[in-house]
């Protein structure tokens, strides 16, 4: 019996690597990161102590007015790693099912003034005969949506603000015992559809260093092209250097700290100029803004508590009168 | 004066090159270990990387590079790196089958996906443990000889991680047709 459950083992464990691969740069963090901390350790050898440089920075970092002051030989690579550290753990602790991530977001008007969502069927799938199914793209001006454990909501408004287009599951519960899983649908609002069931990609793309230099991805990346969530995105963003702390400001009303990205910092390609804007308090994202070359993408975050009541917001309610379509297996939405 | 130098990174020094051609021709494996021991590519390569930075930390020269590194993992593993956001998460994650009351119907989900899930809910060193012994597929002595410890201890380590494995993968005992072979086999 060991043996046989070790060879399962030895097999779940090689089907849970298979297709990931060790992105590159992962030698030089470590270097960047042995670096400040030998930088800190002759700081606190050199008369003060850690604690106190560590509060200097801070101070500095998080200042009352505008870009944080940088005093003569101290170094920026402190000032960024705390706030990116503490940036972080927040995160991970977000990932790890601390909070429910919300994105609202609108189409940059040269960006066609639309995001599209497109139904369409996973490289296995496609090659299996398909039958003949409606015309499903969803255009959309702006979207909500939601990110919790694995778990995609988003609704696509309208420029009139109506309800155009909606995915999700049905049901806030995951899948355990007899239970079925989760139900998986999208609503055309317009054409008055349901299609379902989709399916979950699991692991298809991780965010990492080594994608290209935007890292964000295009929008529809909220979808299943980034099943860790932005969060996940962002965390990886910050892990990889890409950003550095410009100052603090207010944004809606909560104190922020600024990091912008830069094209010095994002080697790979020439990106898009990067904003984003931490809350001073949790250090969770509070808006990412990016200027593209068809115009400004504005992409704004709230973490809300994992209660019953916020989890349903995960959950698509299907209006009565929808007619329904059946997707064959292995059927995903992806947008952009 | 610093503690110790810099050569060894990967900026500069003799061993910078050894330490980046070691990730590109091994970095892979090195990953999936890590992604066996911490269940996801995102902790596995902050344990990678913390492994790294131990590595570099070092104050005397290593001659087989390997060896060294995935020691290093290992052992930082072992002892429970981060070992609160793991058990957080595989509390999370093993509710599901936990609260079964049946076999699982999805497909997707078979025992050896469940294997892996509830390898995170075991000990860090029960789990370094299963990974060297099942997956390195090292012997006991070697197993030992890597992490430290006795041979008794990682007996008794492999011995109850799989027991545990067991438990936790009780609700798939049922329908999945492999298990049901193991499960013959360990009755009979």
């Amino acid at each position: 019996m060991n043996s046989d459950l070790g060879e399962l083992l030895r097999e779940g464990i090689d089907r849970q690597a298979a297709g990931t691969s060790l992105g590159p740069g992962l030698a030089a963090r470590a270097f960047h990161r042995h670096r400040r901390r030998l930088i800190a350790i002759r700081t606190a050898t050199a008369g003060g102590t850690a604690i106190v440089a560590a509060a200097a920075v801070l101070a500095a970092t998080i200042g009352a007015h505008g870009a944080a002051p940088r005093r003569p030989g101290e170094s920026h690579i402190q000032t960024t790693a705390y706030v990116v550290g503490r940036a972080e753990q927040a995160l991970a602790a977000a990932e790890r099912g601390n909070a429910i991530q919300e994105v609202r977001a609108q189409a940059p008007k040269a960006h066609g003034g639309r995001f599209t969502a497109l139904v369409m069927p996973t490289l296995r799938a496609a090659r299996q005969p398909l039958p003949h199914l409606p015309d499903a793209n969803f255009p959309f001006q702006r979207f909500t949506s939601w990110f919790y454990h694995g778990r995609t909501r988003i609704v696509g408004y309208g420029a009139d603000g109506s309800l155009v287009f909606q995915y999700g599951p049905t049901t806030t519960t995951l899948p355990s015992g007899r239970q079925p899983p989760p139900g998986i649908v999208a609503i055309d609002y317009r054409k008055r559809l349901v299609l379902r069931p989709f399916t979950v990609l699991r692991g298809s793309v991780q965010p990492s260093c080594a994608l290209p230099g935007d890292f964000i991805g295009p929008p529809g990346s909220i979808i299943e092209s980034s099943p860790a969530g932005w969060a996940a995105v962002v965390h990886t963003a910050l892990s990889c250097g890409q950003f550095q702390v410009a100052g603090r400001q207010r944004i809606d009303g909560v104190p922020a700290i600024k990091l912008v990205a830069t094209s010095r910092m994002n080697r790979h390609l020439a990106r898009p100029k990067e904003t984003l804007w931490i809350n001073a308090r949790s250090f969770l994202p509070v808006r990412l803004e990016r200027v593209l070359r068809t115009g400004l993408y504005v992409a704004d975050f709230s973490w809300l508590h994992p209660t019953p009541a916020n989890l349903m917001a995960l959950r698509v309610s299907v209006p009565a009168g929808m007619r329904e379509v059946r997707l064959p297996a292995g059927f995903v939405i992806v947008t952009w | 004066m610093a503690p110790h130098s810099t050569r060894a990174g990967p900026a500069g020094g003799p061993d910078s090159g050894r330490l980046d051609r070691l990730l590109a021709e091994r970095g892979n494996h090195l990953l999936h270990a890590a992604m066996a021991l911490t269940g996801n590519e995102q902790d596995a390569e902050d344990l990678l990387q913390a492994a790294v930075e131990r590595f570099l930390r070092r104050r005397r020269r290593v001659d087989d590079l390997e060896a060294y590194l995935r020691r290093i993992l290992y052992n930082l593993a072992a002892d429970g790196w981060r070992a609160r956001a793991a058990r957080h998460r595989s509390r999370t994650l093993l509710s599901l089958p936990n609260d079964a009351t049946g076999p699982d119907p999805v497909a997707t989900v078979d025992l050896r996906d469940a294997l892996v899930r509830a390898l995170r809910e075991l000990p860090p060193q029960q789990r370094a443990v299963l990974v060297l012994r099942y997956w390195e597929q090292l012997t006991q002595a070697e197993t030992a000889d890597l992490l430290g410890c006795s041979e008794g201890a990682v007996k008794s380590a492999a011995s109850r991680g799989l027991s545990r494995l067991r438990e936790l993968t009780a609700p798939w005992h049922g329908p999945q047709p492999r298990l049901a072979n193991a499960t013959a086999k360990e009755t009979s």
